[in-house]
């Protein structure tokens, strides 16, 4: 009895750790742009409150296109494969709102033939939120200012297909291009209101492009619910979040969460590590 | 069964608190644009705006007006677009009501070109923001031409009054007639002011003659306007002429320009001087007579030198160079003229590079100086018939030699007891009656003192032979203190001698010669001391005391076998010791 009861004690040790662990993972924040469980400037967890995730673009046909926002923030280029699936995903009358990098916008703006080229990044020392990198520009559809952060300029140079591009967003006059990315303005770089969104009408779709690095990361997203609501209407927002899939703790932490809380999961390994918790308890109390 | 009740509520807290996630408030924004060359390239956008009267103007302005800016320049920021504000509102609908507005935004409008300078100094690159002030000056000079123009030609839409003064450029003194003539019986000329930058400076009143009105009024002198006139060349006044019609003032505006210039002015002198010599000053005019004050200034002070006039001829003008007005090195010559009738007032300056003149003295050092003491001599030898004084020192001595310097003086001073060193020599030439300037000579030299050197090797060698002698002493004394502070009680090096060499009297740890320490033990009772070798213990102390023969000798192998293992690299067998100690033990019991 003396010899197989360390066993037992050892065998619950593991298990016992490798569930706290697992319980851990989920708990220990993660920092990555755009992601929906990151708090941090650049995270999402703000509008993740309110959406549902996306965890693969794969599983966009199991919503209502028509009733449905798809909002996209990527920081590196799209796979053929997703880039197709946003295609089918517009072309049944859904909306899908881009931002991210010019990498990530680049090739999103390719696949539906729309040829462009980077200028650079936008300042605007005027109509900024005392931040150079979060600009007030002006939405002309809809009739309202947001803040976005870090706009870049791009101009298209040529469209294919008879896709129609139409510029709906512009930084203010005040604002220039940082051509020689130092920062600040040098004589010479244009003084000039730039376009920051465009839309581009796919199918009974459509899809704006915003050329900056975050539209509703939680450092702006406070200034654009107004404009999220006008825009969703009575859609159901999806956010992309299947850029984790790269990266197991992430999406780990992305199964076990869920925007309105715990899942039944998280719930299911919580009780598990009590009860053995409890059961480790009461075997050590036997034993003395 | 507690610590399992505590732990369910600390899972459960560790576990839920990354759910709550908190909203930030929006906050409101207030621009403040410290970037001068962002701001000057707005302000180029919005004076190429006024040109083309862009409907964009007027929202660029407001929102200049808006944003904060450095307080160094705020005011300036504020005036320049207000002024645009206004041209811009004045220009849509130009009325003769409004020619006073105008004419105080014609000038305003040279504030665009002081604020542009003053971003300029401030922007990160001033030299390629130097390109946007230069636009934005033949921009200003077009816009104000344009409010001129419009100033005229609301002056001469005037129905009951037109007015006419010649068009050219007007010399400083020469009178301008203005001409008014009335078209209607109810206005009548008075007064014709002549004014910059809204100054009146001169007026005159209108003489009549039926319908026509004269007047004279002259163009000032420069003296006059001096302090009105930032640069040369093409100067704007403006002419007020006041009229009286129905008994209500009104007022027409035109323009008269006017030249001034600086003056040209020559210094010659030599470039270079010594103290002590005359410097022969010409200066030069080619404006006419000029009244002006010539200073000479340098790092310590500025003197005046004299008031001059300078007329048709050159003047000639001769200065001492001495200690009181110039210094060693740079000097500079300053004439500055006062505003003439024609010309501003104008500063000159001139370097002129004053060298010091010193003694001739000659001084002889060698670098390197070999002496049986230590010393070393310096010859100095006055080379002129001047008296003068010396002062010699060494860094290494504080007290110097103070002597007068004749022909040929040599002077031996101690430099240093220490064998070799290197020693700085100083030596200062002094004029008592300051003609000369005071002469500083210093020079590195090394000095090996051939008695120290000798002193130190031998000194040294019979140290190092004591020392080898006493190193055992040496190293004791380390061991017991000897060298610390602390007291220490007698005999405290012979006990760490002791503590010191047990280890070698007990044999370093060999079992053979723990074996024959037995043995020794039953026989002597006295072990080897740490000052004796085990053969003489053996010899002295152990063989006296054995009588048998055999037993001796078992107990000298024994011995042997002891130094082997103790010393040898080849080890004894330890059975071999056993047997010889056995045999001894045996042989000891037969002796007794």
């Amino acid at each position: 009895m003396l010899r197989k009861k360390p066993k037992i004690i050892l065998l619950y040790a593991i298990v016992l750790g490798a569930l706290i662990g697992l319980a851990l993972s989920t708990i220990i924040p993660a920092r990555r742009d755009y992601y929906a469980l990151d708090p941090g400037e650049y995270g999402q967890s703000e509008i993740a409150k309110s959406t549902t995730w996306i965890l693969g673009l794969q599983n966009l046909g199991i919503y209502n296109s028509l009733n449905s926002l798809l909002i996209i923030a990527r920081d590196s280029p799209l796979k053929e494969s997703e880039l197709s699936e946003l295609q089918s995903f517009a072309g049944n009358g859904g909306l899908i709102l881009v931002y991210g990098s010019w990498s990530a916008l680049k090739s999103i703006l390719e696949y539906f033939g729309v040829i462009a080229e980077y200028r650079g990044r936008i300042i605007d020392p005027v109509f900024n939120m005392n931040n150079p990198d979060e600009v007030i520009v002006y939405l002309n559809t809809y009739n309202t200012s947001i803040v976005i952060y870090s706009p870049y300029a791009i101009t298209v140079t040529e469209t294919r297909g008879g896709v129609q591009v139409e510029p709906i967003a512009y930084s203010s006059p005040y604002s220039y291009i940082d051509e020689l990315p130092n920062n600040a303005y040098d004589a010479g770089e244009e003084i000039n209101r730039f376009p920051v969104a465009y839309r581009i009408l796919i199918g009974n779709g459509e899809l704006i492009i915003f050329t900056a690095l975050g539209v509703f990361t939680n450092n702006v997203y406070n200034y654009n619910m107004g404009f999220l609501q006008v825009l969703r209407g009575s859609r159901e927002i999806l956010l992309d979040q299947s850029f984790c899939k790269q990266d197991y703790l992430l999406y780990f932490k992305l199964i076990v969460n869920t925007p309105r809380g715990v899942s039944s999961i998280y719930i299911s390994i919580i009780a598990l590590v009590l009860m053995v918790v409890i059961y480790v308890y009461r075997a050590t109390l036997k034993k003395h | 069964m507690n610590k399992g009740a505590l732990l369910l509520p600390i899972i459960l807290v560790v576990l839920l608190v990354p759910l709550n996630n908190t909203a930030t408030a929006m906050e409101t924004p207030s621009t403040t644009v410290r970037d001068c060359t962002y701001l000057l390239a707005v302000l180029e956008k919005a004076i190429n705006y006024t040109e083309t009267m862009h409907p964009e103007l007027e929202d660029i302005a407001n929102t200049m007006l808006a944003i904060h800016v450095d307080p160094g320049y705020s005011n300036l920021h504020v005036k320049v677009y207000r002024a645009i504000l206004d041209y811009y509102t004045i220009i849509q609908e130009p009325r003769v009501e409004l020619i006073s507005k105008l004419y105080s935004i014609y000038q305003d409008l040279d504030l665009v070109n002081e604020y542009a300078k003053k971003l300029q100094s401030c922007s990160r690159d001033p030299e390629a923001s130097y390109a946007i002030v230069a636009r934005l000056s033949l921009r200003v000079i077009y816009l104000k031409s344009r409010v001129e123009d419009l100033i005229k030609q609301l002056s001469m839409s005037h129905e009951a009054i037109s007015i006419n003064i010649t068009d050219k450029i007007y010399e400083p003194g020469e009178e301008v007639l203005i001409e008014a003539i009335v078209k209607n019986s109810t206005c009548t000329p008075t007064t014709a002011i002549l004014g910059i930058y809204g100054v009146p400076l001169y007026q005159n009143n209108f003489e009549c003659s039926g319908s026509m009105c004269y007047t004279l009024i002259s163009v000032p002198y420069a003296y006059l306007v001096k302090d009105y006139l930032k640069t040369t060349g093409y100067v704007k006044f403006t002419v007020i002429i006041k009229a009286l019609c129905s008994g209500v003032e009104a007022r027409l505006y035109r323009f008269i320009t006017t030249s001034y210039s600086y003056p040209i002015l020559v210094i010659d002198c030599p470039s270079i001087t010594q103290k002590g010599d005359l410097l022969n000053i010409t200066i030069s005019s080619y404006s006419g007579r000029l009244e002006g004050v010539l200073t000479v200034k340098n790092s310590s002070n500025e003197t005046i030198l004299g008031e001059i006039t300078i007329g048709e001829s050159p003047v000639n003008y001769t200065v001492y160079v001495d200690e009181s007005t110039f210094s060693i090195g740079k000097n500079t010559l300053k004439l500055c003229v006062n505003a003439s009738e024609k010309t501003l007032p104008y500063c000159l300056e001139r370097p002129v590079i004053v060298q010091p003149r010193y003694p001739p003295v000659e001084i002889k050092a060698s670098q390197v100086y070999l002496t049986w003491d230590g010393s070393i001599q310096v010859l100095l030898t006055n080379l002129g018939n001047r008296s003068l004084t010396s002062k010699i020192a060494l860094s290494t001595s504080i007290r110097g030699v103070e002597a007068p310097v004749s022909v040929g003086n040599l002077y031996i001073l101690q430099a240093s007891i220490l064998p070799i060193s290197i020693v700085n020599l100083y030596v200062t030439i002094e004029d008592p009656l300051l003609i000369y300037d005071t002469y500083q000579y210093s020079e590195t030299i090394i000095v090996i003192n051939a008695s120290s050197i000798l002193i130190l090797v031998a000194v040294g060698s019979l140290f190092t032979a004591i020392l080898r002698e006493h190193e055992k002493v040496f190293v004791l004394m380390l061991r017991s203190g000897g060298f610390s502070p602390r007291p220490r009680p007698l005999g405290s090096a012979h006990r760490v001698f002791n503590e010191l060499l047990t280890p070698y009297a007990l044999g370093l740890g060999s079992r053979i010669a723990a074996i024959y320490y037995d043995l020794v033990r039953k026989i002597a009772r006295r072990l080897p001391q740490p000052s004796e070798t085990l053969r003489e213990h053996f010899e002295f102390v152990v063989a006296p005391l054995i009588k048998r023969r055999q037993t001796r000798e078992l107990l000298q192998r024994l011995l042997q076998l002891v130094e082997r293992d103790l010393y040898s690299s080849s080890k004894p067998d330890l059975r071999e010791a056993i047997e010889l100690y056995e045999g001894v033990l045996s042989s000891v019991e037969k002796e007794a």
